[in-house]
């Protein structure tokens, strides 16, 4: 399992296990994620907690789970980017794409 | 591996596990000659971003067992280099509105003149083009364009940001191919502090 997830007030939080979330992972993610999605999620908080490398495989499908979850009003948010996390989707523009804040604490702040 | 002041040499065997190992080999050679505290803020970062890039497209697209990584630094840059004799770079050129597939760029180019440009990408807010001076060499850059709002932003975006990525983390990106021998090289340039 590529997410360690829990549901708090239905919302799932979902914190991505491995410290490189590369092409080894990305389709695991996917995956995972659409099945949260099927299984009724209306909301997932994704978590960058414990990864120190992102690569554009794993950016590509955390798009391709955007695009799922748009036309069926599901939410996907990210959290607790590290740098160089961060800097790598403001390089590809995908900052403006998704939801992105300092952890979940603040993520579950702007939903209240 | 081959090593000499200047210039550092080593094969990539087109696994997934090596990845990260032959990035932190490649980056540490670059970071002993230079100096970690000498390379620019975000240098270094850039560097690993686009090594990883060309070594997960090398196990994605390129369909070769292994490739030939090479690195050259002088005062002023980073050089960065992956050879393989696989596929040849597969690119989409698509109309200028983003809409109309043109079909497939195939090597040598067919043009009858150059220089081309062509777009080979395009999401909400930019555009990947490729310049190509002549028939068998392409320089990659990014065209700013008018930005899209959500949700129009996410649909109009390619999940494929590989080739976007290496251009925007390099200083200048660039693929040839070599008709006669089937050789690709994908290099990539990295202008040093106060260059």
């Amino acid at each position: 399992m590529i997410l360690k997830t829990r549901e708090i007030n239905h919302v799932i939080q979902a914190t991505i296990v491995p410290d490189e979330a590369s092409l080894a992972n990305s389709e695991s993610f996917k995956e995972e994620m659409i099945s949260l999605m099927v299984g009724g999620a209306k909301l997932i908080m994704v978590s960058f907690e414990n990864v120190n490398y992102v690569d554009s495989s794993f950016l590509g499908s955390l798009v391709v789970a955007l695009k799922y979850a748009l036309p069926r009003n599901i939410d996907i948010y990210l959290v607790s980017l590290k740098p160089d996390v961060h800097n790598l989707l403001t390089l590809i523009r995908m900052d403006k794409v998704f939801k992105i804040f300092k952890d979940y604490a603040e993520a579950m702040e702007v939903i209240k | 591996m081959n090593e000499d002041q200047n210039r550092f040499e080593t094969v990539f065997e087109c696994d997934l596990e090596a990845i990260s190992d032959t990035v932190s080999l490649c980056v540490a050679y670059i970071e002993g000659q230079i100096g970690q505290q000498d390379l620019e803020l975000g240098v270094s970062t850039r560097i690993k971003w686009v090594i990883t890039e060309m070594l997960t497209n090398a196990i994605k697209h390129s369909a070769v067992e292994e490739c030939l990584l090479t690195i050259r630094i002088n005062d002023a840059q980073v050089f960065f280099e992956k050879k393989d004799s696989g596929k040849p770079l597969t690119l989409k050129n698509y109309a200028s509105s983003g809409v109309a597939d043109r079909g497939p760029i195939t090597w040598p180019l067919q043009e009858e003149a150059f220089p081309q440009h062509f777009q080979v990408y395009h999401n909400g807010s930019e555009s990947l083009t490729v310049l190509a001076e002549s028939p068998n060499r392409v320089v990659f850059y990014i065209q700013e364009i008018e930005s899209e709002e959500m949700p129009m932003l996410l649909l109009n975006t390619s999940e494929h940001f590989g080739l976007l990525i290496l251009t925007k983390a390099s200083d200048h990106f660039e693929y040839e191919y070599e008709p006669v021998t089937g050789i690709n090289r994908f290099r990539s340039t990295f202008n040093l502090q106060g260059s």
